[in-house]
């Protein structure tokens, strides 16, 4: 399968401000979430490939293309970007139709496509309003739509989910995981860890313009040894379970939480603690009644990675 | 085919646009100016003067404000996109870029020589009011050269405003002082040094082969070898032209890095 | 419970106590925000930064080429009083010329007051920033002067102080001290002329900053109040009778150049009250618009 974008030492500076550097990386087809804090470089690497930046230093094809200046691989590609910018005196239908004109389409089509667009992103009943006067997140569903009007093959969205109220970022991920499941492949850069979570388990985390990690949220945190796996206890009798629990080769820390009914410990390999567990809980009495495993989410990940 | 497909959306988008916008208000206010002399001017005449209704065409018209309203207008043809920080849209298009430079001109430069023009023929209106036919009006054919050289010099400086929105990041102060620093103090400099800026050559395509147009506005200190009016507009035109290759140059290679 | 915050800034409406300079932070922030920035310093300074430097030159020569004229005992009759009379005269040209460069020189004043005063209220007014102001307990009053005081402060640079360095240097190289004792009136006609220059340029560089949306279009503003009045100026002054030099703002300064500076000149011959009076009311109509648009950008929007 080949990558729909692959960067190879990618470096990319802002005078004495690195934005990128030595990112090497290869993305395929699919749902991919770009995570990092901000600063990280994630509007950068989306710049570029996007085609609006040239790299510094380094190659970055998209879709097996240079995308710098690429007037025909910007057929094939979506871009939505982060800054809230849209052209006021138009209305979101004109919008969208206009961009769609530059891509070629004809008036019908445009047209059509724009409303068709619009409507995806529940601004059909808006889209003759002056973009003017939107509120952030109309402004941000216009620049959805122009992203995905074309129908394109890859689609680039930095920060599509800011400004959103919840039932909108809830429609926007069902629409991203419809596009994706038609066949497009999603580039989305965001701070909302668990909406990504929930779009995609692919991810991608940079930090101070370096690639920090790539691959599924579990493989990643697998590779997170170092940090010992988490896992909360709910017991009746959580003190006497705490020390049975100390005993156990697998247990690292045990720490008594809140009213003493939880347990919070720390353990090197979660498997075997589970056999373990089971043994103890069965035969003492200890009225176990739940289990959680709190480090095993995106956000645990990047923090151990970002911290 | 596909540069001039999107010159025509461009420039079809950006017209109404630039019609309704703050900049062309603030045109329209420059332009208003000579209007006003015009009418402080008739306000105050006792009768014994001759109107200057040809000193303000080209004082007032082509020194002044013709080059400030080509400033405004023309610096923004690209430089608005990247100020809205919707240039992002237009550069991820399938289209070639120079098409953005080249559309969104073509809209300014309309509104530019309509204002001009409109400005020009308004003085010569509320001069002749004043003024009976046939006594110390100006033959028409002088007028409708003025008139052309005020509208060539809108397309001109415009053209040269907008090559330098695609190069810099602050075209207005750059085109300001270029035009008023640069200009002004080329054309006081001795010798042929004149010849390097535009207003030589809008002088010639208006006095050149004109003794005594020459002789009424240029001073006896400003008078110099004018070149032939026809070399003066292809001199003219071919500014235009270097100017928007090389904007189009500018646009096509330039990465435009816009503020979050 | 839960409670919910909608207003962002809100005016401020307590006791505000007594500061007599509340405005201070405002211009020194903005001096200093203003002066991080080396290349615009640079290019805007340095035309009278060379002249300053080239006239402080010349009257030093002036008065160095004086020095070694002095007679080393006491003529007789005719010749002292030629003598004396051709130190005079040499005194006369250099109190004139320093006149002659104060007055010229100032045009340059032009540019710094334009890039600086420009952006002072426009960048405000862009960013939203002028909320975070009001939210604060100053008047109107006080941001206005502290803005004020940035535009004047940078026009003084490129105005007052040429001046003032000249005087010192001719003060300083006098034969004793004659400039500071006898032609003391110079150095007051240098600041007061400086003063008038300073008032009228940064009082029409805040007006249009404060109307504009942008630095850009703020600056273009400032040229046109300058510069199209001085274009009709020199179309219109064909009509006798009519001080049509007067409508520009530049003529009017270079009239009142020659009126404390008693330069004699008979060009551009606008009466003195004209001259004074344009001036006047420019700055009176820039401070209104300044006072009228405050008063808006006071409510939160």
């Amino acid at each position: 399968m080949s990558a729909v974008v692959e960067a190879v030492a990618l470096g990319r500076w802002y005078g004495q401000v690195v934005g990128l550097n030595e990112l090497t990386v290869r993305m395929e087809p699919g749902i991919t979430g770009l995570l990092g804090p901000n600063g990280a470089g994630k509007s950068t690497f989306l710049g570029l490939i996007a085609g609006e930046l040239k790299p510094s230093r380094g190659t970055i094809r998209v879709l097996g293309e240079d995308p710098f200046a690429n007037g025909l691989l910007f057929r094939r590609v979506g871009y939505c970007p982060q800054r809230d910018a849209v052209y006021g005196r138009m209305s979101g239908r004109e919008m969208v139709r206009f961009l769609l004109r530059l891509g070629g389409y004809g008036r019908r089509e445009a047209d059509a496509r724009a409303r068709r667009a619009l409507e995806r992103v529940a601004l059909g009943e808006d889209m003759e309003r002056r973009t003017a006067g939107y509120s952030k997140g109309m402004r941000q569903r216009v620049k959805i739509a122009q992203a995905i009007a074309h129908d394109p093959e890859l689609l680039v969205l930095d920060e599509p989910l800011g400004g959103l109220d919840p039932v909108g970022r809830r429609d926007v991920i069902r629409l991203l995981a419809e596009l994706a499941a038609a066949g497009t492949s999603v580039l989305v850069s965001s701070h909302v860890l668990h909406e990504i979570e929930a779009l995609t388990a692919e991810i991608l985390l940079v930090h101070r313009g370096r690639l920090l990690a790539q691959g599924t949220i579990a493989d990643v945190r697998e590779l997170l040894r170092q940090h010992p796996r988490r896992v909360e206890i709910v017991a009746r009798d959580a003190r006497r379970l705490a020390r049975a629990l100390l005993d156990a080769e697998e247990v690292i820390a045990v720490r008594l939480l809140d009213d003493g009914t939880r347990l919070s410990l720390e353990t090197r390999d979660v498997a075997r603690f589970h056999r373990r567990l089971t043994e103890i809980a069965a035969g003492g009495g200890f009225g176990v009644q739940g289990l959680e495993s709190v480090d095993a989410s995106l956000e645990a990940v990047f923090d151990y990675l970002v911290a | 085919m596909r540069f001039l497909l999107a010159v025509g959306i461009l420039f079809r988008a950006h017209l109404g646009k630039t019609v309704l916008s703050v900049r062309t208000l603030i045109c329209l206010g420059l332009a208003a100016m000579p209007v006003a002399a015009a009418l402080l001017f008739v306000w105050a005449w006792d009768g014994r003067h001759e109107p200057p209704a040809l000193e303000l065409a080209w004082i007032l018209h082509v020194q002044t404000i013709v080059p400030l309203i080509a400033l405004v207008l023309g610096s923004a043809a690209v430089a608005e996109e990247v100020e809205g920080r919707t240039i992002s849209y237009l550069i991820t298009r399938p289209i070639p870029r120079a098409a953005i430079l080249v559309g969104r001109w073509l809209a300014l430069v309309l509104v530019v020589t309509l204002l001009l023009a409109a400005s020009a023929w308004a003085v010569f209106a509320i001069f002749d009011r004043i003024v009976p036919a046939g006594a110390a009006r100006q033959p028409a054919e002088v007028r409708e050269r003025l008139v052309r050289v005020i509208v060539l010099g809108g397309v001109v400086y415009s053209a040269v405003f907008a090559a330098a929105g695609a190069f810099l990041k602050r075209p207005i102060i750059v085109g300001l002082g270029y035009t008023f620093a640069v200009e002004g103090f080329l054309a006081n400099l001795p010798g042929g040094n004149q010849s390097l800026t535009i207003q030589y050559y809008l002088k010639s395509c208006l006095l050149a082969g004109d003794p005594e147009l020459s002789r009424r506005l240029m001073s006896a200190r400003e008078a110099i070898d004018l070149v032939s009016p026809g070399e003066g507009l292809r001199t003219i035109l071919g500014i235009v032209l270097a100017a928007l290759v090389l904007g189009a140059v500018a646009i096509t290679r330039r990465e435009y890095v816009l503020p979050a | 419970m839960a409670i919910t915050r909608l207003e962002v800034y809100r005016r401020f409406t307590g006791p505000r106590r007594r500061h007599p300079l509340r405005f201070w932070p405002i211009t020194a922030a903005n001096v200093r925000a203003a002066s991080k920035r080396k290349l615009p310093l640079l290019l805007l300074y340095a035309i009278p930064a060379i002249g300053t430097a080239i006239f402080s030159f010349f009257v030093y020569a002036k008065f160095a080429a004086e020095a070694r004229l002095l007679p080393d005992g006491a003529g007789g009759g005719l010749a002292l009083v030629d003598m004396l009379a051709q130190r005079a005269l040499q005194r006369l040209e250099v109190r004139n010329n320093i006149a002659e460069f104060n007055s010229y020189s100032q045009t340059f004043a032009l540019l710094p007051a334009a890039w600086f005063g420009s952006a002072l209220f426009a960048a405000d007014i862009r960013a939203g920033a002028h909320q975070l102001y009001f939210c604060r307990p100053i008047t109107r009053l006080d941001y206005f002067l502290g803005k004020f005081l940035t535009a004047a402060f940078f026009t003084a640079c490129a105005v007052l102080v040429p001046g003032l360095v000249i005087c010192a240097v001719a003060a300083f190289n006098s034969p004793d001290w004659y400039f500071l004792l006898e032609e003391w009136d110079v150095i007051v006609d240098t600041v007061l002329y400086s003063l008038v220059w300073i008032v009228v340029t940064s009082s029409v560089a805040l007006a249009v900053s404060s109307l504009a949306a942008r630095r850009s279009f703020a600056i273009v503003g400032f040229f046109a109040v300058f510069f199209i009045p001085h274009a009709m100026g020199r179309v219109l002054r064909s009509l006798e009778g009519y001080d049509f030099f007067a409508i520009s703002p530049i003529y009017d300064l270079r009239q009142v150049a020659i009126e404390i500076f008693d330069l004699g000149h008979s060009w551009p011959g606008i009466p003195a009250a004209t001259a004074w009076s344009v001036l006047a009311g420019t700055v009176a109509a820039s401070l209104l618009v300044v006072a009228l648009r405050l008063r808006r950008l006071e409510a939160v929007g």
